[in-house]
């Protein structure tokens, strides 16, 4: 008997509306779901009602009934489920409980009282499977996100459930992790038949895709389509409204017009989708796409940074930055790319003034000043940090009092603070909330308020960890048309992202970080032309550019950023009927 | 970091948690029962021993109880002029501990009444200092030799409630993290502006509410998700397996019964003789 959702409806304890409404939904055995939808859609309550957590442990109102292998979730406790139906989170950190690795994956099974013999087996078992033999004896907190998540799966994967549930489980990762972890749970699908259910916000659908069975997309706490990718996917009207991100390859296909037939959901049926309808002589219609966007290059210079080195004491010391020479003129819009641990955000901190370098002879300058020898009040009217949590600032009652925060610690008068206050809202399109409270807001709008909280200290230059970290496709356009704007008059901005879509979308220019040294460096779509260099730093171009770079053979440039991009160029090449 | 279990093969690691925890409950007992310095010397010495065999990492372990031992002196400094009257001396020869070194206040001061430094006073200000030296060395040892595992199977084979269980194993596995995201928003903030330029407590409070706001949201979050996650892995499904490495030892029973033996031994002498008193 399968997972079962028959007719549910829930509600949280003092919340207006449903977070699920009339769910009716049959998960097979031994088959991969992906759950999509927006944030706020209600994929996560379902996830947590299939073991129970709703209404269990978060209670509220429920309707309908939820069976796994004929059992009513409501009817027993998530612990007594623990052995049926497992959960991993979207961040690693929080579900690792012990201090060891062996620890960690032991405790799910001591907890269900096993002999230590079958513990030490499913131990070795789930280290095996999630390659992390050798790890045993380290300390979570010393293995990267991918490892941390390949550990919350071996966790659970240790209590022998038939099935686990994914939410958003790449999410928090960078692009190794996400690589590593959607290998593991293809491999483990494939080698033991577990039935998997993945909630996914977006972002991150285009690896699922290939190993995908079964598509349900939510919106607003209702089941708006249920089925095959393929099919679920040619629903464009429903796919938009829905709020999701798709495939690069399949956005082609909307674009080109024609999607009846094979509607390609993964880079392979994309090649084979351009293969089959543009079917003109390739090579004399296609032109090499042009760097029209050059990035900035003026002689003023708003970061200029020479031989920069920072080492973390330790122990063990390690070398974070190794001689990092880079200039960034202003006006540019600049993406750092890079694995977790190549360097990005401590090259970022020393702009700021919050680290600083190991090395006597390091110098770097910020808006004309000379960090090391700037105060912190000073340096910071002029360059500042939008954190990649926004909630790590956020504190006051209402939006106004927050954007207000920091002008008003610049000592500045008080009608210049409102007038700074006030712009920055307007600035990221929230002048309308001047005067409501933070209270429960959504990521987006958190996103948002921590931008503009550090907007109106209007710095020269600004830099923006992940700003679209854990947003749905249109949270996250809102936030970089923000940027874009805040660009084009002007305003330097240096954004580090794991994103290569949005470095692709948004930025003129790339600075790919490697194990604390500059790897690459140059216009977008020159540095997204060479993927074996961006290997090195275990990154990979976007999907686009990736399709563009498997079609060169007939006649497509290498350094396609976008799909407009790609469907004029391949437009041209159509046959007769498809035109 | 101090407060962090290493998987290490010291003799100490080799313990099981039980004797571990009785060691450190009957030291901390004991460090808090005698109030005179010059027993409480030989114990912290004990306790070091116990820290070298554990392979604590001492510079981070002294300065932080040099921290605690000179804020405890400080806090404890006021108190310890108010020890002037020779009936709170049972074993230190009453004149020689309530010799005025500076007198403060005098006998008809209003409120006060007689204040001064004295002989006694001065003894009596380590006493604190000197207790927490030895228990937060000994807590460094504790946690670095045993694992969050091993401490939750030896709560539960005490009979532990469920929720002292879950508390201890959350305030172990998050204590380091917290203090990594305190550090995060204190630099975000900084960003901001914020600083703290008072030294006016109620102030200082104040001026603290863009660090303890975001703090609480944290943790609130990270206790919701843990509870969660330990759930969903038979947290609370019944009696657990005890996956420590080596079994209760002979070794282990003999320092069990040695250690409350001798703690109620010293418990006698403290109340029938006066034993490290002052």
């Amino acid at each position: 008997m399968p997972i079962v959702f028959d007719n549910v409806t829930f509600k949280y304890l003092h919340t207006r509306s449903p977070a699920l409404e009339d769910i009716n939904l049959s998960i097979e055995e031994s088959t991969i779901t992906a759950i999509l939808g927006e944030v706020g859609s209600g994929k996560s309550t379902l996830l947590r009602m299939m073991n129970g957590l709703v209404p269990n442990y978060l209670p509220g109102h429920l309707s309908g009934k939820i069976t796994v292998d004929g059992t009513d979730t409501n009817s027993i406790e998530t612990s007594q489920l623990a052995n049926k139906v497992n959960l991993v989170f979207d961040d690693p950190v929080l579900q690792i409980v012990s201090l060891t690795v062996r620890d960690d994956i032991q405790f799910g099974p001591a907890n269900l009282g096993l002999t230590p013999e079958e513990i030490d087996a499913r131990v070795l078992e789930a280290l095996q499977r999630t390659r992390l033999t050798g790890y045993e004896d380290r300390n979570p907190r010393t293995l990267s996100g991918g490892e941390q998540q390949l550990l919350a799966i071996a966790g659970v994967l240790a209590m022998r459930s038939k099935y686990l549930a994914l939410d958003d489980p790449i999410a928090m990762l960078d692009p190794l992790g996400k690589k590593q972890v959607v290998e593991a749970i293809r491999k483990l699908h494939g080698e033991t038949g577990l039935t998997v259910v993945i909630a996914e916000s977006g972002p991150d659908i285009e690896p699922l895709m290939d190993f995908v069975n079964q598509v349900v997309v939510l919106e607003k706490g209702h089941i708006v389509a249920n089925g095959n990718p393929r099919e679920v996917f040619k629903d464009q009207e429903l796919v938009h409204q829905a709020g999701l991100r798709i495939p690069q390859v399949t956005e082609v296909a909307y674009q080109m017009g024609f999607f009846e037939n094979g509607l390609p959901v993964t880079l392979d049926e994309g090649i084979e989708f351009v293969h089959k309808h543009a079917t003109k002589p390739m090579v004399s219609k296609l032109g090499v796409i042009e760097n029209s966007e050059q990035p900035v290059e003026n002689n003023e210079k708003a970061i200029e940074i020479r031989n920069l080195y920072h080492t973390y004491p330790g122990p063990p010391p390690v070398e974070a930055l190794r001689g990092v020479n880079l200039d960034i003129y202003k006006g540019e819009l600049v993406a750092l790319l890079g694995q977790n641990g190549s360097g990005k955000t401590t090259l970022s901190f020393h702009l700021v003034g919050v680290l600083k370098p190991t090395n006597d002879d390091a110098y770097i300058r910020v808006a004309g000043l000379d960090v090391a020898n700037t105060s912190q009040y000073d340096l910071i009217q002029k360059v500042n940090y939008v954190f990649q949590n926004p909630a790590n600032q956020l504190f006051c009652d209402t939006f106004a009092e927050e954007v207000s925060y920091g002008p008003e610690h610049l000592s500045l008068p008080a009608p210049e603070v409102e007038k700074r206050a006030k712009a920055a809202l307007a600035q990221v399109g929230l002048g309308h909330l001047w005067e409501q409270s933070t209270f429960d807001i959504s990521k987006s709008l958190e996103t948002l308020l921590g931008l503009a909280s550090v907007l109106s200290m209007e710095p020269e230059v600004l830099i923006v960890d992940e700003p679209t970290g854990g947003l749905d496709p249109e949270s996250a356009e809102l936030v970089m048309e923000s940027l874009v704007d805040l660009n084009s008059k002007g305003q330097t901005i240096v954004i580090i992202t794991h994103d290569m879509a949005l470095a692709a979308k948004y930025t003129k220019r790339v600075i790919v970080l490697q194990d604390g040294k500059i790897l690459m460096d140059g216009p977008t779509a020159e540095v997204f032309s060479k993927p074996e260099e961006l290997a090195v730093a275990m990154l990979e171009p976007p999907q686009i550019t990736q399709l563009g770079q498997k079609l060169v053979d007939v006649g497509l440039p290498k350094n396609i950023l976008t799909v407009e991009d790609f469907v004029d160029l391949v437009r041209p090449a159509l046959s007769e009927e498809e035109v | 970091m101090a407060f962090q279990y290493v998987p290490l093969n010291t003799p100490i690691h080799r313990l099981h948690a039980l004797t571990k925890l009785s060691i450190v409950l009957t030291v901390t007992l004991i460090a808090s029962f005698i109030l005179d310095p010059l027993y409480k010397i030989p114990l912290i010495l004990l306790v070091f021993i116990y820290g070298y065999l554990a392979k604590i990492p001492w510079r981070s372990t002294l300065k932080l109880v040099a921290f605690v031992a000179i804020s405890l002196t400080i806090a404890n400094g006021i108190a310890s002029l108010f020890i002037v009257e020779p009936g709170l001396f049972k074993v230190y020869p009453k004149e020689w501990a309530t010799t005025v070194l500076l007198p403060i206040t005098p006998e008809s001061f209003p409120i006060f009444g007689k204040t001064a430094i004295t002989l006694g006073g001065l003894i009596w200000l380590t006493t604190a200092p000197l207790s927490a030296i030895a228990v937060i060395t000994l807590i460094i040892a504790h946690i670095r030799a045993t694992s969050l595992n091993e401490t939750v199977q030896a709560l539960s084979t005490l009979h532990a409630p469920f929720p002292v269980v879950y508390i201890t194993m959350v305030a172990l596995r998050f204590a380091p993290e917290l203090t990594a995201e305190l550090v995060l928003i204190q630099r975000a903030q900084s960003l901001r502006g914020w600083q703290v330029k008072t030294r006016n407590p109620i102030k200082m409070v104040r001026l603290y509410v863009p660090l303890l706001v975001p703090v609480v949201k944290h943790v609130i979050k990270s206790i919701d998700i843990t509870a969660m996650a330990t759930q969903n892995r038979a947290f609370g499904f019944g009696p657990v397996t005890n996956m420590s490495r080596g079994k209760m030892s002979t070794k282990d029973k003999v320092l069990i019964v040695a250690t409350w033996l001798i703690f109620f031994f010293l418990l006698y002498l403290i109340y029938a003789k006066n034993f490290g008193n002052l």
